[in-house]
């Protein structure tokens, strides 16, 4: 059971500046194929993104939900009519977009965190019992994994939040239910490998109980499994988020969020497609960036992922 | 040997008509059992303080299932376990933690055996912990003195697996194994993955760890030369079975079964001067799940009679402590 070892690195190759390959990470031929560039662009944007969330209302030129009526929908600054007191154009109501996409960061954020958190957090533990304990207990919990994924997930959302009504709460609750089960299912796999190790035999041999080896034993083997299966969730949150709110089972108005912006904007895509492009090109961004950084984590932390 | 004169003759260790039988079934929901693989069937023998019992076999013999048992990460199907007298299998909590400090184990792979997320020293410190020997200092005072017991450096204690070679890992395993003085250590080849020019030097060590800690060895191995070295007693299993056993030495100088003979022919060049009857096995080993009636070692047995395949051969002594199970000495 080497395959434990991580092959060492390889940055030969790293030496040859190229800025194509800087957006795209080069596999290094030989005899382990994998990636050794760092994916700077997609971490400058996701950087970009974070500060712009932390720091959102030093960095807002205007109140996102302020409206100034005899401003709306101004085109972005650039083009014909647009203003510069408006560098990505406002809405039908005369709010910035700048600066609502700025304060939608954070919102898109904090529910990835807290979503990632919290079904991610169920997944774990869930994945981590079914795999050690076994048996029945295993059986009942990967069939409520099978239920869960048999459930459209959109669909219960919009159900919670017509019963416990819109809010952060609903839609944080809301995506938790949809990551838990995948979770559940991929740690669950790795821990039924971990379990086969002799390290695990010998802790029962040494009188740990079986708390105590899930704890000490498999926890801290599945972390990097976990938090590759984090980074790559991120972007399955935001989406889950954008959709969510756009089909306003969502944070209410006039919060500004990503897919709520989008949703605003639909109406009058025809005359004005910024309102809803704009968001649209950030949440592509946002998305694409942190799927191409959980792909170089993924490559970096567990080759045996790849198939994921 | 000299705890023998006042444990008066009990072993420390007897293993009683011991069966292990898996079921092998088809289906998921509503599985059906096709049949049993007899891993290991009606197995019986001691264990003395501080010798060493070798268990030598093919692989799938039933002599990792037979070590596992030991360690109560199993249970029999049949038959039972006493260490000091009691069944080992029906203790339950602080009576099995008791249990756990005084048989323990290391295992044949020593990059499967360690925790790679877990500094040695902890690991080490395992058994100390969760039977809450001592205090902090203490318990780090003993892992110190365990990694100087097996040869390696006390500041190392810090460091984590993938910083050791086999060789040493499997040092650590055995300061693991240690730590709570056990009486009984189940040996699981223990060599066999280590380079053939550290093999001698972990054999001394656990020889002299013997010597000073009085601690018994099961000695699981498929290498003579192996068991030679370090075992008093040596049992010898084909499918499940007890072919041989007898003292280790009176094994060596006077082979009986046929199957020991040819599990010998296979090893000869080590002792030229030994050189008697070579006997070469034909054939895979039959499936435990279908073993050969009578004796099942009739249809890869050179000696084979008629009666071999209907009748089964009991162990029966045929010189003082050497027992055989086969119609040849009946």
């Amino acid at each position: 059971m080497a395959i434990a070892e991580r092959p060492p690195s390889t940055d030969a190759a790293a030496s040859r500046l190229s800025l194509w390959r800087l957006v795209w990470p080069a596999r290094v031929p030989g005899r382990f194929r994998r990636t050794a560039r760092v994916p700077w662009i997609p971490i400058a944007i996701i950087v970009v993104i974070v500060v712009m969330a932390i720091f959102a209302p030093l960095l807002a030129p205007y109140s996102p939900i302020d409206q100034t009526l005899r401003d709306k929908l101004l085109p972005p600054a650039w083009m014909a009519g647009g203003s510069d007191k408006y560098f990505l154009g406002t809405d039908a109501f005369g709010r910035d977009i700048l600066s609502r996409l700025i304060y939608g960061a954070r919102v898109s954020l904090m529910v990835a965190l807290l979503a990632l958190t919290a079904g991610g957090g169920v997944g774990l533990a869930v994945g981590i019992v079914a795999g050690y304990v076994g048996g029945a207990v295993d059986s009942i919990l990967m069939r409520l994994v099978d239920a869960a994924f048999t459930f459209p997930a959109i669909l219960f959302a919009l159900l919670l939040a017509v019963t416990m009504g819109q809010g952060f709460g609903t839609l944080v609750i809301a995506i938790s239910l949809l990551l838990w089960a995948s979770f559940a299912r991929v740690i669950r796999g790795e821990v039924l490998s971990l379990r086969q190790r002799d390290f695990v035999a010998l802790a029962r041999v040494r009188g740990c109980s079986a708390s105590r080896i899930m704890l000490t034993h498999i926890l801290p083997n599945v972390l990097n499994t976990f938090m590759v299966l984090v980074t790559l969730n991120i972007g399955v949150v935001i989406i889950a988020e954008a959709t969510l709110s756009f089909l306003g089972a969502g944070i209410p108005p006039p919060t500004p969020t990503w897919g709520l912006m989008i949703s605003e904007g639909r109406g009058r895509i025809a005359e004005a497609w910024w309102v809803a492009l704009i968001p649209g090109i950030a949440i592509t961004l946002m998305v694409l960036s942190v799927n191409l950084f959980g792909d170089w984590m993924r490559d970096r932390l567990d080759p045996r992922l790849r198939q994921l | 040997m000299s705890v023998q004169a006042h444990d008066g003759g009990q072993p420390l260790l007897r293993v009683e008509g011991v069966r292990k039988h898996f079921a092998f079934t088809k289906g998921i929901l509503f599985a059906k059992t096709l049949g049993h693989v007899k891993a290991v069937d009606d197995v019986s023998f001691d264990i003395r303080a501080g010798e060493t019992l070798g268990l030598v076999g093919e692989s799938g013999c039933g002599k990792t299932t037979t070590s596992r048992m030991i360690l109560n990460l199993e249970a029999p199907t049949e038959g039972r376990i006493l260490l000091d007298g009691e069944p080992i299998h029906a203790l339950k909590g602080e009576a099995l933690k008791a249990y756990r400090t005084k048989v323990q184990a290391v295992f044949q792979d020593p990059w499967s055996s360690l925790n790679p997320r877990m500094k040695v020293g902890r690991t080490i410190a395992e058994s100390l912990i969760v039977n809450a020997w001592g205090d902090r200092a203490r318990i780090d005072e003993r892992v110190r003195e365990l990694l100087v017991q097996v040869g390696l450096r006390p500041e190392q204690a810090q460091q984590y697996p993938h910083e050791f070679s086999g060789g040493q890992r499997q040092r650590v395993a055995l300061a693991a194994a240690l730590a709570s003085r056990p009486r009984l250590i189940v040996l699981d080849e223990p060599v066999s993955a280590l380079d053939v020019s550290i093999r001698a030097q972990m054999m001394n060590l656990l020889k002299d760890i013997q010597a000073k800690d009085d601690v018994a060895y099961l000695l699981v191995a498929h290498d003579l030369a192996t068991v030679r070295h370090m075992a008093d007693h040596t049992v010898v299993m084909y499918l499940g079975k007890i072919v041989e056993r007898a003292p280790t030495a009176a094994l060596f100088d006077d082979v009986r079964h046929p199957y020991t003979k040819a599990l010998f022919s296979a090893v000869l060049v080590a002792w030229p001067g030994q050189a008697a009857e070579e006997i070469e096995l034909r054939g895979e080993v039959p499936s435990p799940l279908d073993p050969p009636s009578g004796c099942r070692f009739h249809t890869r047995c050179p000696y084979v009679m008629a009666h071999c395949s209907q009748r089964e051969p009991a162990l029966r002594e045929v010189s003082p402590d050497h027992f055989v199970a086969c119609h040849l000495f009946e």
